[in-house]
């Protein structure tokens, strides 16, 4: 007990400013800004919304005494009666507060990006956080109608089309590959073993953990292709092994067997020899061998059996060649059909639609269904496309999509490695559940929620849905302990089978996977960030690097206080505040869970020492969301909150921004903003998941490629 | 943790086995010829991410050493120095972190004193990354504009990488941990010229052992290596490179990308020729499988292991700079506190708190010290012990083996700890304790502490000593100078930039100084803080000391 009360004295310190890694605040800086300068808009349109009702109070004591029309700025005087009236004289452009006029020329001087030579609105006096923050949210709580981000219907396709360089496969993508190559031509007990002893060893480099979604990752560095080089070469000699040579040569030449009626093993004929390299060639570089006079890739691998006396070197040597090749370890697009009106865009062809399909939704090579679609039909045609688009889609090899892309949107990469086993020092007091907390915990703590994002898309949910969820996905018994259920969840769960939670938990914001922290103690500064940063997508300026100033506390009064009143203690300096009245209320929503997960209706009151008094004390999860969303914005308890969270605006241009993000191994350009909208639209109109999940598959764009001008 | 004590003793004697071996030059390979005429030098960085607490656990003494170098020497700046031995005859060690494991090392080595980093943002700028180490203040991609006038360059163990001179057969660096993805908060430039964050590629000793030595199936001291059975494949395989990239349809960025992969595999084939591995390459037997299991004082074993192994590598020649650093994320275990908070956030922001009933500060000296003590004692002795085949040298008199460590709990940018040890060769003296503070002004020597705020009393720039380094170690200022660099600092003339920094023309120098405009950290205040001359390595004493 101790230790608890070093940690109360020092979380002080610690809770906030464990941002070293994840943003912190910097009170004069703070004004939240949102991800995409363009990326937010809402639901509500009304001009006598609250927030419209508050930006008319602002606008009137900061800006109507000089913009009336016998004030000193009646060349631009504003009509209060109407929010319209400032989208028709060009003043703001609703839903987009950065691209509005009226939001520029504000004093904003806190701001990083603020020019006192434009941005000088007030000319008498200062516009405060507050009210900016005000007028920012009415803009935004405008709609267009045509989705939140800039766009162009008339530009032409050269323009909406972004250059981009070849993409070097993910670690991911590369195991999945060489597992399904092997798989194909080997059958799966031979492939696992090869596979494990051609991997045996290889561990790729750690990706940041700032780096949310490792596949975009396309640096081809002297380590991975070291790693490159070992695999090849191992596999490339298990193969030709004696146990495995005839099973290898004999399926890849039998995939196609062209003019090699009959295969003698021991000595290939020579068009026996061919078609193993075409066969061998269509399956490593997803699409046939070239064999034009000027590129024949088909003879320049077939040489080999000429250069090598034994037969099964020959055939080690090719298969090692294609493991290294650029088409092997890349998307690597070209030799394809220019547009005719313009020669810098590329029509994918079949092959390389279904590589793309392939590569984006089930990180792996097609497999065979889909390479007979590639070569049956022509899949830049809609039709075509479409049949191609939803048998991906529909494979379970596209939960590899939905997994990887949930891990890397919530950051769950941070789910802590260890959490003090101490963690419980709140729990005795309450008499409550324990649980261990270990590898296996925490892996099906991540995996919950992965699933949660999983069955919302393969339930035809709503990304509302993943806020608001109540149904267990605990298997594990120290999770079901948390979660206070007794059933675990069925394997495949539906509506009629599920096991739902408790009516104190709903959605991924209440899973334990993103309450847990490394100490075991509640943080709500960490869960906000979190939410802040990966739900809502709001930016806030640096931390401060420097000494948080302590505010004394003596020991009796911590007896009497919450954590969540002790954080409001710690955070309540001007300073601190400034950016905290935002931060908090995005963690203290969430106070009745600990740090593991749990729910607790009551905290157990401690002394300075850590000592349990027997008291309880009343938990109050209460918030106001006004400094955020505006004024009357409140939730009443971590379910009110996720609920509310759930229809913000903010959510799902986040949940966009960061799918868009991982769709394309990129932020989206500007110039991709019709592709966002289309995506945006789904979700505001209560479109299925899924929809969204295609709908960047489905523009034009997936099947074209720009080059970059040479 | 257990303790392979026969192992590690193996070990030890393998490399010091040399020693009794006459060396003939006949058994090195083509490659080792070649560098008896340029003896091969090394470079290990070495970087902890948590701060020493107080000043006076780490440095000798908080008083000015007694000697000086002239103003005319030192470029304008006077310069304290005195005998790292001079301090071990009051006490019986350097200080509360550099224990009497290193008595026997004090003429081998230096401790710098008053090494101030330049400044760019919260991000780049706290002195717990890898990058800042190794004089690049760059940051993320998504915060580009924030580091918008900085220019994208390399950071020291790139350009010594990078260099012909330094690593002739383009070894690999390697870079691994104690703990953590490392990669928080470092940033580098990429073989595509984009700014990504770097860090190490392992914290799992058997995992680096087993990228060095393919699994442990390298070949140990005077056994002829053939060429790998796939060299001369790689050579077709850069054939079906090439012949796409004279294919149809291949843009600008297409080439970019094929071209660095040719440029891998070319080097990668150059690392599969046949060869002699050297004499003293012996890796086979010291403990590779200890790992920690918990917090950062259960490693020792661990980071003898890595010690050793740098050591194996060096010795074997497969790489010429290793860098090695401790967590950078304060959510790793392995930074974890006993009560199991991040040591960074746990204790370094809260020096004078107690816990365990010791004061926070002397709880990271202490653990500092164990990481000195397990780690940088063994790698030395190691070093020490282990003779250079082709100079006859001790491994560590022709290389340089570089520390540094976070300050304070305000990610203090100045006087940054640092110490080194070696000579490169003999381009560098030691046996010294440095002292670059500016004296001018200060009455209260005590209040020179870890506080920020109050210390006030700045040196030189830390990237200087990186240019002793990159002389030191066998390059030009060509290798790596840069005018654009610092152009801001050029050819100042406003005498508020200080007057030692007038008319310094163009300034060259490695590595970046500041961003234009950080606050306390912007070029103009940098200018006046400091002496201009950052491209001129740091002054040293003539002579080693006694």
């Amino acid at each position: 007990m101790k230790k608890l009360y070093f940690f109360l004295k020092r979380f002080r310190y610690w809770h906030l400013t464990t941002g070293v890694v994840v943003s912190l605040f910097v009170g004069q800086n703070c004004a939240p800004t949102h991800m995409s300068s363009t990326s937010s808009s809402s639901l509500a349109s009304s001009q006598d919304t609250p927030a419209f009702l508050a930006a008319k109070t602002v606008l009137t004591a900061k800006c109507v005494s000089c913009h009336n029309p016998s004030g000193v700025a009646a060349f631009s005087s504003f009509d209060l009666t109407s929010a319209q009236s400032f989208v028709e004289k060009g003043l703001i452009s609703p839903g987009k507060p950065d691209a509005s006029k009226l939001i520029f020329r504000l004093k904003a001087t806190w701001l990083a990006s603020h020019d006192p030579a434009v941005q000088n609105m007030p000319s008498l006096g200062s516009i405060s956080i507050s009210e900016y923050n005000v007028l920012r949210n009415w803009v935004l709580s405008m709609t267009s109608g045509a989705g939140p981000y800039t766009c162009n219907q008339n530009d032409p396709i050269e323009k909406k089309l972004v250059a981009t360089a070849p993409k070097l496969l993910s670690p991911l993508q590369y195991r999945n590959t060489l597992s399904d190559f092997l798989n194909a031509v080997m059958g799966s007990t031979s492939a696992s073993t090869i596979y494990n002893k051609a991997m045996t060893g290889v561990v790729f480099p750690d990706v940041s953990i700032e780096e949310k979604y490792p596949r975009k990752e396309n640096n081809l560095n002297a380590a991975h292709l070291k790693i490159f080089f070992n695999i090849a070469d191992a596999a490339a000699k298990e193969l030709v092994l004696n146990a495995n040579y005839s099973t290898f040569v004999t399926n890849v030449i039998n995939y196609d067997k062209g003019f090699c009626t009959m295969i003698n093993i021991a000595s290939l004929s020579t068009v026996c020899q061919t078609q193993f390299v075409r066969n061998l060639g269509f399956r490593l570089l997803r699409r046939p061998l070239r064999e034009i006079l000027a590129d024949n890739e088909t003879a320049a691998l077939t040489q080999e059996f000429a250069v090598f006396a034994l037969q099964t070197e020959a055939v080690s040597t090719i298969t090692f060649r294609l493991l290294l090749s650029t088409h092997f370890l890349y998307l690597f697009e070209n030799n394809e059909t220019p547009l005719t009106d313009n020669p810098n865009i590329l029509r994918l062809s079949s092959y390389a639609i279904a590589s793309r399909l392939s590569y984006q939704f089930w990180n792996s090579t097609p497999d065979n269904a889909l390479f007979a679609k590639a070569k049956a039909k022509d899949l830049y045609q809609e039709a075509d496309f479409l049949d191609a688009l939803d048998y991906v889609l529909q494979s379970p090899k596209a939960k590899s999509f939905i997994d990887e892309f949930t891990a890397g949107w919530l950051s769950l990469n941070r789910v802590p490695a260890l959490v003090n086993s101490e963690s419980a020092m709140q729990l005795p007091a309450l008499n409550l559940r324990t649980a261990r907390y270990d590898a296996a915990l925490r892996s099906q703590m991540i995996q919950e929620i992965q699933e949660i994002v999983s069955y919302t898309w393969r339930n035809n949910g709503f990304v509302e849905d993943i806020l608001t969820n109540n149904i267990s996905f605990a298997r594990n018994a120290e999770l079901m302990k948390i979660y206070n259920v007794a059933t675990p969840a069925p394997i495949t769960v539906n509506s009629s089978n599920a096991v739902r939670l408790p009516a104190t938990h709903a959605g991924i914001l209440t899973r334990a996977g993103l309450l847990v922290e490394a100490n075991g103690m509640q943080n709500p500064v960490h869960r906000a960030i979190r939410i802040i940063r990966d739900v809502a997508c709001i930016v806030l300026p640096e931390a401060p690097a420097d000494t948080i100033p302590e505010i004394p506390l003596t020991p009796g009064a911590i007896e009497t206080m919450t954590m969540r009143k002790q954080f409001e203690h710690n955070t309540s300096t001007t300073t601190c505040f400034e950016c905290h009245k935002t931060i908090n209320p995005f963690g203290f929503a969430l106070s009745n869970f600990n740090g593991l997960g749990y729910h607790q209706s009551q905290e157990p009151a401690l002394t300075a020492l850590g000592v349990p008094t027997g008291g309880q004390l009343t938990i109050d999860s209460r918030v106001s969301f006004d400094t955020t969303f505006g004024p009357a914005v409140r939730a009443t308890d971590a379910i009110d909150y996720s609920l509310l969270l759930s229809k913000r605006t903010e959510y799902k241009n986040c949940f966009i921004t960061n799918y868009t993000d991982y769709f394309l191994n990129r932020p989206a350009n500007a110039a991709e903003g019709c592709r966002l909208n289309k995506a945006y639209l789904k979700l505001e109109n209560r479109q299925p998941l899924g929809e969204v999940f295609r709908s960047l598959a489905l523009d034009p764009e997936f099947r074209l490629r720009k080059l970059e001008n040479n | 943790m257990k303790y392979n004590s026969k192992s590690r003793r193996m070990f030890l004697q393998g490399t010091g086995s040399t020693l009794a071996i006459p060396f003939l030059q006949s058994l090195l390979p083509r490659e080792t010829w070649a560098q008896s005429v340029s003896p091969a030098k090394r470079f290990v960085g070495v970087m902890t991410s948590f701060d020493i607490g107080h000043i006076s656990h780490f440095f000798p003494s908080l008083n000015k050493p007694t000697s000086q170098l002239s103003p005319s020497i030192a470029y304008h700046q006077p310069v304290q120095y005195s005998n790292l031995s001079s301090y071990l005859s009051s006490k019986p060690q350097l200080s509360r972190m550099i224990g009497p494991e290193f008595n026997p090392y004090v003429r081998s080595m230096n401790i710098f004193r008053g090494l101030d980093l330049g400044m760019a943002s919260h991000r780049s700028t706290i002195g717990h990354n890898m990058s800042t180490h190794l004089g690049v203040l760059n940051g993320p991609a998504n915060e580009a504009s924030i580091y918008s006038d900085l220019p994208k360059i390399l950071s020291m163990d790139q350009v010594l990488n990078n260099s012909l001179k330094f690593n002739p057969q383009k070894r690999p660096t390697y870079f691994w941990s104690y703990g953590g993805s490392g990669k928080a908060l470092s940033y580098q430039m990429d073989s595509s010229g984009q700014i990504v964050p770097v860090g190490p590629s392992t914290k799992n000793v058997l995992t680096a052992y087993n990228s060095v030595f393919d699994n442990g199936a390298y070949p140990e001291s005077g056994t002829t290596v053939p060429p790998h059975p796939r060299r001369d494949i790689l050579t077709r395989v850069m054939d079906d490179y090439t012949r796409v990239k004279n294919g149809r349809q291949i843009s600008s960025l297409d080439k970019i990308v094929l071209d660095n992969a040719l440029d891998k595999i070319s080097d990668l084939q150059r690392s599969l020729d046949s060869s002699i591995v050297r004499a003293g390459c012996f890796h086979k037997t010291f403990d590779k499988t200890t790992q920690p299991t918990s917090h950062y004082t259960d490693g020792r074993q661990t980071l003898k292991n890595f010690a050793d192994l740098i050591t194996a590598t060096l010795m074997c020649d497969l790489s010429r700079t290793v860098l090695f650093s401790t967590e950078t994320s304060s959510s790793s275990k392995y930074n974890m506190t006993t009560d199991g908070s991040g040591f960074h956030q746990g204790h370094s922001h809260n020096t004078y708190n107690v816990v365990n009933g010791k004061v926070n500060h002397e709880h990271m000296a202490d653990t500092q010290a164990e990481f000195i003590r397990y780690f940088i004692a063994p790698l030395i002795q190691n070093l020490s012990a282990a003779t250079d085949p082709t100079t006859g040298k001790s491994l560590l008199e022709t290389m340089v083996v570089h520390y540094s460590t976070e300050h304070s709990m305000t990610h203090s940018f100045q006087s940054r700890p640092t110490m080194m040890f070696g000579n490169a060769g003999g381009a560098i003296k030691t046996g010294y304790y440095m002292d670059y503070l500016n004296y001018a002004g200060i009455t209260d020597l005590k209040s020179t502490n870890d506080i920020a705020s109050s210390h006030l009393y700045t040196g030189t720039f830390y990237n200087r000593l990186l240019v002793n380094y990159l002389q030191g170690l066998g390059l030009s200022p060509s290798d790596y100078e840069n005018p654009t660099y610092n152009t801001p600092l050029s050819n100042l003339t406003d005498p508020n930039y200080g007057v030692h920094n007038l008319n310094l023309g163009t300034i060259g120098g490695f590595g970046h100084t500041s961003k234009t405009s950080f606050g306390a950290g912007d070029y103009k205040n940098f200018a006046k803080r400091f002496y201009g001359h950052y491209k001129h390595p740091l002054t040293l004493p003539p002579v080693n000391g006694t």
